[in-house]
């Protein structure tokens, strides 16, 4: 059974995936990381922002995730169902190693085993 | 004009984290006054007033001395009878996360203030 | 107990100071709320606080965890301190989530505490706790303390009072249409905020963190469905007069029978 060290494992071990970081989805508190996934610390923040802003447009289901580009990178952040408040894994995702496409499919795998 | 039974009920539960709901009861289970919400007071009154008879009869039959306190520990809460004076009773429902020590510090002077009000109202 | 060293002025230059030790200890906390810190090889491994709810009610109350296993554990006569551990072997917990919630607890706890300024401090001898696997070092709670602090206000009174404020519903709150617009996690809140509870008993009573239960209502408030009890006080209702007849039947709160005659 995973414990917490172990986590991110497959996910910083998926191809372009360079920082990982598991988040709590409510707090923001960090709970595991891998490598220098600095732009996690404003990845909840960010998705309750963008989360109260699809509520008061009258969206009504719950944000999956959220794909910031820059120039260099992917900032992916997606949500991790679980009984209690969600969780979020933030990933950094190198543009010259692979593309987004892949990077959520390979990502989308990983999120459903996380706390397996 | 605010009942001073009430300001001590309700500032118990400001006071102290975990203290949900109180009724105040005559010994033989009539509520006199009650902070509470979710509990039926009339109800925990009569409850409260039985188990402090039982209580009574425990301490009795084990040579214990006086009653002080009946508590019943919950897997979510608990609920604490106290005998204020010889004619009433204060019966306390508590969450889990009651905050223990300010409980006992705190209901020694509630039991004392609600024993003097009441003193004063016997005809 | 330990020998008096120079004395520390507060809490985490104590923490910090037994960090650097590596000593073990808990420290019990005296105040509004006070608390126990667990410290094994100077890190910190729990927190207990009236404050805050710990793993067990986290665990139990949101129904992650059955009450009839944890009962069923604790019958084994295990040690108290190894029943989550046994819940994990059991199958019927993970250990990464047993590690989250404990994670979440301290930090949860840390936060509480450090809301109001304690009216002491003693270091004793190391206490029993329940293990979830946690060490976190001191200055990691402070830095997310004071992140915390800055996501709610920016300031620990105002923050601290937030705390304690019973806040009710507003008008907002009686539109059936917006609430069904809100996540079902705001509206479970919603739902507790009821004027009487604390943002501290609403997160004992969902079994959810204090922290997270506080950033939920803030955004309830944002958005109208919530109001602090002090901007529309309502009349207490009356609980004298013997000769009124309970003409309270409507009054949210009860009110007092007139006071039983005492004499027989």
């Amino acid at each position: 059974m995973a414990s917490l060290d172990t986590v991110l494992d497959g996910v910083v071990g998926t191809p372009g995936v360079t920082a990982a970081a598991l988040l709590d989805g409510v707090t923001g508190l960090s709970y595991a990381e891998r490598g220098e996934p600095g732009p996690a610390q404003d990845a909840q923040e960010t998705a309750h922002l963008v989360s109260t802003h699809l509520n008061r447009a009258g969206f009504t289901g719950e944000l999956e995730s959220i794909v910031v580009t820059t120039t260099a990178h992917h900032h992916v952040t997606t949500r991790v169902e679980r009984q209690g408040d969600p969780l979020l894994l933030f990933a950094l995702v190198d543009r010259h190693r692979t593309n987004i496409t892949w990077a959520l499919r390979d990502l989308a795998e990983h999120t459903g085993r996380l706390l397996a | 004009m605010n009942d001073p039974v009430q300001d001590i009920l309700v500032s118990l539960r400001e006071r102290v984290m975990g203290v949900s709901e109180t009724v105040l009861a005559t010994v033989d289970g009539l509520v006199v006054a009650a902070d509470a919400d979710k509990t039926h007071p009339e109800s925990m009154a009569a409850l409260a007033s039985a188990a402090l008879s039982l209580g009574n009869r425990l301490a009795e039959q084990g040579g214990t001395g006086t009653l002080r306190q009946l508590t019943a520990q919950c897997g979510a809460g608990h609920v604490i009878v106290t005998a204020v004076g010889t004619r009433a009773l204060l019966a306390v429902v508590t969450d889990e996360g009651i905050d223990g020590l300010a409980f006992d510090r705190e209901i020694p002077t509630v039991v004392a203030d609600l024993k003097k009000i009441l003193a004063n109202d016997t005809a | 107990m330990t020998p008096d060293a120079p004395t520390t002025r507060n809490v985490p230059a104590l923490l910090a100071g037994l960090h650097t030790e590596k000593a073990t200890a808990t420290v019990l906390v005296s105040g509004t709320p006070g608390g126990a810190i667990h410290v094994r090889d100077g890190m910190v491994v729990g927190m207990e606080t009236p404050g805050a709810p710990g793993v067990e009610v986290l665990l139990l109350k949101s129904h992650r965890i059955a009450e009839e296993d944890w009962t069923a554990v604790r019958a084994t006569g295990a040690d108290p301190a190894r029943v989550a551990l046994e819940l994990v072997a059991g199958g019927l917990l993970g250990a990464a989530e047993l590690e989250i919630t404990g994670r979440a607890a301290l930090f949860d706890a840390a936060f509480a505490l450090a809301l109001t300024s304690p009216d002491g401090w003693e270091v004793t001898a190391p206490r029993s706790l329940l293990d979830t696997g946690t060490a976190v070092s001191p200055d990691r709670l402070v830095t997310e303390n004071a992140r915390r602090l800055r996501l709610l206000a920016n300031e620990r009174g105002a923050t601290a009072r937030f705390a304690r404020d019973r806040l009710e519903p507003a008008p907002e709150a009686r539109d059936p249409r917006r609430v069904a617009r809100l996540s079902a996690r705001h509206r479970t809140v919603l739902t507790a905020a009821d004027g009487r509870r604390t943002p501290r008993d609403i997160a004992f009573t969902l079994g959810r963190g204090l922290f997270a239960v506080l950033l939920d209502l803030r955004d309830l408030l944002a958005e109208g469905f919530l109001r602090s009890p002090a901007a529309a006080p309502a009349p207490r209702p009356s609980t004298a007069p013997r000769t009124s007849p309970a003409a309270t039947a409507a009054a949210p709160h009860p009110t007092a029978a007139p006071l039983p005659r005492r004499k027989r």
